[in-house]
């Protein structure tokens, strides 16, 4: 497509979408950062715990110590000599100590070491101090303490910067990972995207994905797919069919007046009959079934799909054919055609290829006074022009008066006869020979119809 | 002439009939494939045939007659167009094709320039220099390249090579492509030889003033 880009849905659409890759990736960085702020905060606490416990396990080493020296030098030693030896021992460590008989009175050691009432340690002082106590023989109780060191701050800072390394991570990963979950999607838009609507039938999706949603999409699409060029064959059927059909009446009707007219005689001398001659009658009549033979002529060809077998296809001369649509003109439109005499081969349906380059001229002489027709070939395509000076296509409507039966405002303005089939089949000709026609919207002037054909 | 004009159609039989005897031709007519082999005598000199017949396709007539060794020129109805058609009615062995609804006129003209014409050349190969035509496969190559040659230059060209080296009249040619020697024909007669002469070299065809136009002899003009 030269001028003109096919409409499709993604044109209508005012805002760009997000796309799906973008979608998953999001869902996918933030599910993974917050598994990863959790993952972070599970292993604070459970290093909190772990600290913890070691750290009683090392006071209550300390106050069974105590205790066990309580047994074995009270004899010799006082209570308070013992407690100020332990706790020269390990003074490098921080760790105070407080020795309480049975009745819960303080022997020696620091006062403030109150032992723990349930559990053999605990927590005291807002949480500062950690207290483990262990029972001597001898009825003392003996109590280690030392400050607690709060991991929380530390690992706090650790898990955050955990999480967001994680989630930095998952980030980063998630446009290729979520790239290559959608990479199955991918394959099936482009492959739907591949499809042209002149061969549906049997329209290949490609293998399935062995993605289960993904195989469903296809399979609907394809469904679908099929609905559709079922719908398009059947349209195509009938308007072939109802075309085919009209053609044998209007043969023998168009037979029968042309021998009626003979019967008639000849017309008179200058062409101009008499009031209610019946001869001019049966001019009129003929005119008008030679108009509805050309009509029933386009549709057949509209209606047909027209790909016929590349190697049923003759060569034909790009030069011949607006030579021979110059000839077929009324004699007194052929001078209204220039020509350049540039000569090109495609490969085609001369038939076809003929009624495009007549349906091209009759178009432009019906709007210009003078037609100018030139050849250009550049790469591997040959470009026909057709010019105009007629007041020309506003560059608004240059798509749809492809369409068929499209007129334009100004054709009926100015009651210019037609059906609006011209430039539609002229498209539907180029087309099917795997080229393209358009209106150039750089015209000099009026109209300028550009016919791309690939070159034999 | 001789004319069986073959279609399932009452009303269309009738008045292809009827236009063609108004043209001094004495027509015979069968509705289905079947008749029109009862009706075909040896004296026939042309058939016109419709595409679609209640008992079969008109191609396998075509086919029929021409596995049996007949050249009877054979004018073929088809739809519009349709170049698969096309090659293949050539292949069947139909010598032209016209698409209903015609005019009058038009069939008169291809019915007078096939008879005219005669029995044609099949699988004739002609070649010269280094120019060679393929009447069957209806390819044209001149120095190796293809060169495109319209259905009418064709027809000028059989009715040239099947003489070649010979004098074919104007007459004989405008009879036998446009099935009348109006101007309209001569002129477009001496159009279509000078493109023929541009197309593939301009000593293929001599003209002989006055009298006609001539193929060079070529060294292998086989059939």
């Amino acid at each position: 497509m030269s001028a003109e880009a096919p409409r499709s849905p993604t044109e209508a659409r005012s805002a760009p979408a997000r796309s799906l890759v973008a979608r998953v990736a999001w869902g996918a960085a933030l599910s993974a950062s917050a598994a990863a702020l959790i993952a972070a905060l599970a292993t604070g606490v459970f290093a909190a715990f772990l600290v913890r416990d070691a750290e009683d396990r090392r006071l209550e080493e300390a106050a069974t110590t105590l205790a066990s020296e309580l047994e074995h030098d009270l004899h010799h030693k006082t209570v308070a000599e013992i407690v100020e030896s332990e706790s020269q021992e390990l003074q490098h460590t921080g760790m105070r100590f407080a020795v309480y008989d049975d009745d819960l009175r303080l022997v020696a050691g620091d006062a403030r070491l109150l032992p723990p009432a349930t559990a053999r340690c605990a927590s005291a002082y807002e949480d500062t101090l950690r207290l483990c106590a262990a029972p001597a023989d001898s009825g003392h109780t003996a109590v280690a303490a030392a400050a607690h060191a709060s991991p929380a701050p530390l690992l706090g800072l650790a898990a955050l910067v955990a999480a967001v390394l994680a989630a930095l991570l998952a980030w980063l990963a998630s446009r290729p990972v979520s790239r290559r979950v959608v990479a199955p999607l991918s394959r099936l838009r482009a492959r739907i995207a591949a499809l042209s609507p002149d061969a549906l039938r049997g329209a290949d999706l490609g293998p399935p994905e062995q993605v289960a949603e993904v195989d469903a999409l296809r399979d609907s699409i394809g469904g679908l797919v099929q609905r559709v060029n079922e719908a398009l064959e059947q349209a195509h059927r009938f308007a072939a069919n109802a075309a085919h059909e009209l053609r044998t009446p209007l043969t023998s009707v168009r037979a029968e007046l042309e021998l009626l007219a003979e019967r008639l005689g000849p017309a008179p001398d200058g062409g101009v009959f008499p009031a209610g001659d019946a001869q001019a009658d049966a001019q009129r009549a003929l005119h008008t079934v030679g108009e509805l033979g050309v009509l029933v002529e386009r549709l057949l060809i509209l209606a047909v799909p027209q790909r016929a077998p590349a190697d049923a296809h003759e060569i034909v001369s790009i030069r011949d054919l607006v030579e021979d649509g110059i000839a077929a003109l009324p004699a007194a439109d052929r001078p209204r055609v220039e020509a350049t005499e540039a000569d090109a081969q495609v490969r085609g349906d001369a038939v076809l290829l003929g009624t495009l380059v007549a349906n091209a001229l009759s178009n432009a002489l019906k709007f210009g006074q003078v037609v100018r027709v030139s050849v250009e070939v550049g790469g591997d395509a040959v470009c026909l022009h057709i010019e105009d000076d007629g007041p020309g296509i506003e560059p608004g409507e240059h798509a749809r008066v492809f369409e068929p039966f499209y007129r334009s405002p100004a054709a009926l303005r100015r009651r210019q006869p037609g059906h609006g089939l011209g430039l539609a089949l002229i498209r539907h000709i180029a087309q099917a020979h795997g080229g393209t026609a358009a209106l150039r919207t750089d015209a000099q002037a009026g109209a300028h119809l550009e016919v791309r054909l690939p070159l034999a | 002439m001789r004319v069986l004009v073959v279609d399932d159609e009452a009303d269309v039989r009738s008045v292809v009939a009827r236009a063609l005897q108004a043209d001094g031709h004495a027509v015979a007519t069968a509705p289905d494939l079947d008749t029109a082999r009862e009706r075909l005598v040896t004296g026939t000199d042309l058939i016109v045939l419709d595409l679609r017949l209640p008992d079969g396709f008109g191609l396998d007539l075509c086919r029929a007659l021409r596995a049996e060794g007949s050249t009877v020129p054979i004018l073929l109805l088809t739809a519009f167009s349709q170049v698969a058609l096309r090659v293949e009615g050539l292949d069947a062995g139909a010598d032209d094709f016209l698409a209903k609804p015609f005019a009058v006129a038009e069939l008169r003209a291809r019915v007078r320039a096939l008879g005219r014409r005669g029995a044609l050349p099949r699988g004739l190969i002609y070649a010269c220099d280094d120019v060679q035509l393929d009447f069957a496969g209806r390819s044209a190559h001149r120095a190796g390249a293809e060169v495109a040659v319209t259905a009418k230059e064709w027809a000028i060209l059989e009715m040239l090579a099947q003489r070649a080296g010979r004098i074919v009249s104007r007459i004989d040619l405008l009879e036998g492509v446009w099935g009348d020697d109006s101007e309209t024909a001569a002129g477009s007669l001496e159009v279509l030889v000078s493109r023929l002469r541009r197309k593939l070299g301009a000593q293929l065809i001599r003209t002989l003033r006055g009298e006609g136009y001539a193929l060079e002899k070529g060294p292998r003009s086989v059939r």
